[in-house]
């Protein structure tokens, strides 16, 4: 009888893209004085960019800080997801082990960064030890939380059905758990391309990280801004392959069931 | 209700309910219980290092006596916990600064919807974006001193206050409540201070509680990039083999890092135990 | 048959409301009572994105001072716009509301609500919360405390004054939130399925409250509910509501003396009564096409 209302009117997102556009008009503005060399008009710095990606320079380094960011991320997604489980499922693990984690994640790992270095040497294995210590914490933590949210009438109706333990993990926990998973799993790509850029800046200079401060090195500021922009569009594109990933397990999901 | 609930539900008195002797000798006997086995947990990774430390030397890991005996009094001697004050100082100017903006802009958010749909591609934006990138570029601008320290933080600190901001004042604007102070012809700015700062504050203070420990990392950071104060004198120690201090160094920052986290937690909880709202456990922040 | 168990209100010429009553032209001489809540033609529809949604079409009812009336209806039938459009916190597209002769143009001091969901401060305590309630009104502190003791003591939860909302049960909350209403001395009083969150036995407890309350005071009273047995219960007339788009598909009477107790739950005329209102309602559910409406005509309201 009630009708379905739409989420959103098209004058919110319309809103919403305005604040965007304006977002590079200013930038454009701003870069056109000329007041800071960090800031280089927007269309400079896309005409840059667009260079750099035609002139193939930037395959080899993308796919390298792509490579420690994903590896870290992947680590961190199972190693993350599995300790959510656990925690969530078993709360004298929670409660002797929670306090720690969140010890853990109050610390900022970065002041490890030095020593970091010292033990894992300065190849790929630091950067992608330093990218899962960025990542693993969201993962946990909302897997955690999606796990514990899952309501106790669940795990009744399974006892009633007569569902086994472990199966009622498998199909009944996780997928509830799974978008509150999945939200972790968005933050934390977004945190695993932070590491990967942290750990060519401040560990084994590499990749991406390499090209920037070299970029920096020459005084290229104008490259320097597209090669920041462009590590910014790679975020993004990784978190909505994330979502696009999200859809598509639901999709599996729904179908299975 | 979920089993976390339940189980609390099972451990745990209130006014309403008849606390017998028995039920409390058995919550003591349980939190007796999960705290010996928190410390243990500690004590087995204590006991870990020292093992870790003994096989492979001390060039590569202190053992926990010498980070006592050289360490610590180094912060003090050395003034390495001075120059972390400093450090501090700069931080809290950054967050300071990253809370007067952010906590304003998410109440804006969270009352209307217009400075939602504006305001959250720069907040979602500035979160989902590599911010370590923007290193080389800030210092182009801010040089390689406080300033670029003070700058990384508000780029660090600033989502999670912004965000938490705006979803407690968000319920509260859209709730139940606002509606009622209409219809008791409350005042609008009595609302602000009577119903909209009490009602978000839960929320509030969950954003700075993320956003502090975002903070740390930013200055850390900004000082491990440019080897400045507390930044430079990690590595420093490092390059020069420095291991007990560096660990002291580390310990120090780690501990108050952590301390400040619990402290806002504790406030927290009380603030949520008093609306009846529900106080998270061992987690319960998402993003 | 008119209702009996509220107090008549004679008019004169030298009482200056009697000219604005007859103006707003409900009236019927010689009734001794004058319509007080006045709703012509009221409509009100909602747009959500790209939906809209036709809440209440046409409504037109009036509610004499010092009655009792139900609005009874299925959920989401545009009950509780009624009363926020009374409160004032709703504005009609359509239609006009009176109250006391006056439009309604926002929230006014003679009108409380009571909401089905406490809507308590959980952060203040239950006197607090009254006191709060009383900030808008421009009394002395003095009065202040003093209705708020009163009242207190009148739903029965003086004992818990200093207690936070969250320590309550449900129906503590909601007296006081009641309380809080009634310190504000209103001359009109909306309830929102006040008791709609309530185990059954706190239901009828308060219910019987609301009844008390009502024999001693001069009160107007407006209760919005889809419990067919709690509109028989307490109010005088009842409007029975269609929705989707709301109307007031039929008026009421109800014949019974009070105290209406379980002696009268258990009699065949009370039975017959509440079948009565049940085919009214079920009758608007399930008619598919434009409807007649029944309308007893109105005497005065």
């Amino acid at each position: 009888m009630t009708a379905v209302l739409s989420k959103v009117s098209p004058g919110r997102l319309v809103r919403v893209a305005a604040a965007i556009v304006v977002f590079f008009v200013v930038w454009e503005a701003y870069g056109r004085t000329g007041k800071a060399l960090a800031v280089p008009p927007f269309t400079e710095v896309c005409s840059e960019l667009a260079g750099v990606l035609t002139s193939g320079d930037l395959l080899g380094p993308t796919l390298g800080t792509t490579a420690v960011a994903l590896s870290g991320f992947v680590i961190a997604g199972v190693l993350g997801s599995l300790l959510g489980l656990l925690i969530g499922l078993f709360p004298i693990f929670r409660e002797v082990v929670g306090p720690w984690v969140n010890a853990a994640y109050a610390t900022p790992m970065t002041m490890f960064i030095p020593i970091i270095g010292m033990y894992f040497g300065l190849g790929m294995g630091s950067q992608v030890f330093l990218v899962v210590t960025f990542c693993i914490f969201s993962v946990l933590m909302n897997t955690a939380e999606g796990v514990q949210a899952v309501p106790i009438q669940y795990y009744e109706l399974a006892k009633t059905i007569g569902v086994s333990k472990l199966a009622a993990v498998f199909r009944i926990v996780i997928p509830f758990a799974l978008p509150y998973v999945f939200v972790g799993l968005r933050i934390s790509v977004a945190s695993a391309f932070a590491g990967a850029i942290t750990a060519e800046l401040l560990l084994a200079t590499d990749d991406l990280g390499l090209m920037m401060m070299t970029a920096s090195g020459n005084f290229q500021f104008v490259k320097l801004a597209a090669l920041t922009f462009y590590v910014a569009l790679l975020g993004f594109v990784a978190v909505g392959l994330v979502y696009a990933l999200e859809r598509w397990v639901a999709g599996r999901l729904r179908a299975a069931a | 209700m979920n089993r976390v609930a339940a189980s609390r539900a099972r451990s745990t008195t209130s006014a309403r309910t008849g606390v017998t002797p028995a039920a409390r000798s058995r919550a003591r006997n349980r939190k007796v219980l999960l705290w010996s086995l928190r410390l243990g947990t500690v004590a087995v990774v204590l006991a870990a290092w020292e093992i870790m430390a003994a096989s492979v030397g001390e060039d590569l890991l202190p053992s926990l006596g010498s980070v006592v005996s050289d360490g610590i009094p180094a912060l003090f001697t050395e003034g390495y916990a001075a120059e972390f004050g400093q450090t501090l100082i700069r931080m809290l100017i950054g967050f300071a600064i990253a809370c007067a903006i952010a906590l304003p802009a998410g109440a804006l958010m969270g009352a209307s919807k217009l400075w939602a749909d504006i305001l959250t591609p720069y907040a979602y934006g500035i979160y989902m974006a590599p911010r370590p990138a923007l290193l080389p570029l800030l210092i182009l601008t801010f040089g390689a001193g406080a300033t670029f320290g003070i700058v990384m933080v508000l780029l660090f600190a600033v989502f999670f206050p912004l965000i938490n901001t705006a979803k407690g004042v968000s319920e509260v604007v859209n709730g139940p409540l606002y509606e009622m102070t209409k219809s008791l012809q409350v005042s609008r700015r009595r609302v602000l201070f009577a119903v909209l700062i009490p009602g978000s504050l839960p929320y509030v203070l969950a954003g700075i509680r993320l956003g502090l420990g975002m903070a740390f990392n930013g200055i850390l950071l900004a000082e491990l990039w440019t080897a400045y104060s507390t930044g430079g004198l990690l590595e420093a120690m490092i390059s020069y083999h420095q291991l007990p201090e560096y660990f002291a160094l580390a310990g120090l920052i780690g501990l108050t890092a952590v301390a400040s986290y619990s402290l806002f937690g504790v406030f927290e909880r009380r603030v949520r135990r008093k609306r009846g709202m529900a106080v998270t456990g061992a987690f319960g922040e998402a993003s | 048959m008119t209702a009996v168990g509220h107090t008549g209100h004679s008019r004169n010429a030298a009482d200056p409301r009697a000219d604005r009553g007859s103006a707003a032209g409900g009236e019927s001489p010689g009734d001794g009572t004058r319509d007080y809540v006045e709703l012509r033609g009221v409509g009100k529809t909602f747009t959500h994105g790209r939906q809209s949604r036709q809440i209440l079409d046409d409504v037109t009812f009036s509610v004499r001072e010092g009655e009792f009336c139900a609005i009874v209806g299925a959920s989401g039938c545009g009950k509780s716009s009624i009363l926020r459009v009374i409160d004032g916190l709703l504005e009609p597209d359509t239609g006009s509301v009176r109250v006391d002769g006056q439009d309604i143009t926002g929230p006014n001091s003679q009108i409380g609500l009571v909401f089905q969901q406490f809507n308590l401060l959980p952060w203040k305590t239950v006197q607090e919360n009254i006191m709060f309630g009383l900030e808008s009104l421009k009394l002395s502190k003095a009065v202040k405390r003093e209705r708020c003791q009163h009242w207190m003591s009148v739903v029965g939860l003086e004992e818990w004054s200093g207690h936070y909302p969250h320590q309550l049960s449900g129906g503590m909350q909601q007296r006081v939130s009641l309380a809080r209403t009634m310190a504000r001395e209103p001359s009109l009083v909306l309830m929102d399925e006040p008791f709609g969150a309530l185990d059954a036995l706190t239901r009828r407890f308060l219910q019987q409250e609301v009844v008390r309350l009502w024999q001693e005071g001069k009160r107007t009273g407006i209760l919005v509910t889809h419990d067919i047995e709690e509109g028989l219960l307490l109010a005088d007339r009842i409007f029975v509501m269609s929705a989707n788009p709301g109307r007031i598909a039929a008026v009421v009477d109800v014949p019974f003396k009070h105290p209406r107790d379980e002696a009268l739950q258990a009699t065949a005329e009370f039975a017959q009564m509440k079948e009565h209102i049940w085919h009214l309602l079920t009758a608007e559910i399930s008619k598919s096409s434009p409807y007649v409406r029944m309308r007893n005509e109105p005497s005065g309201g």
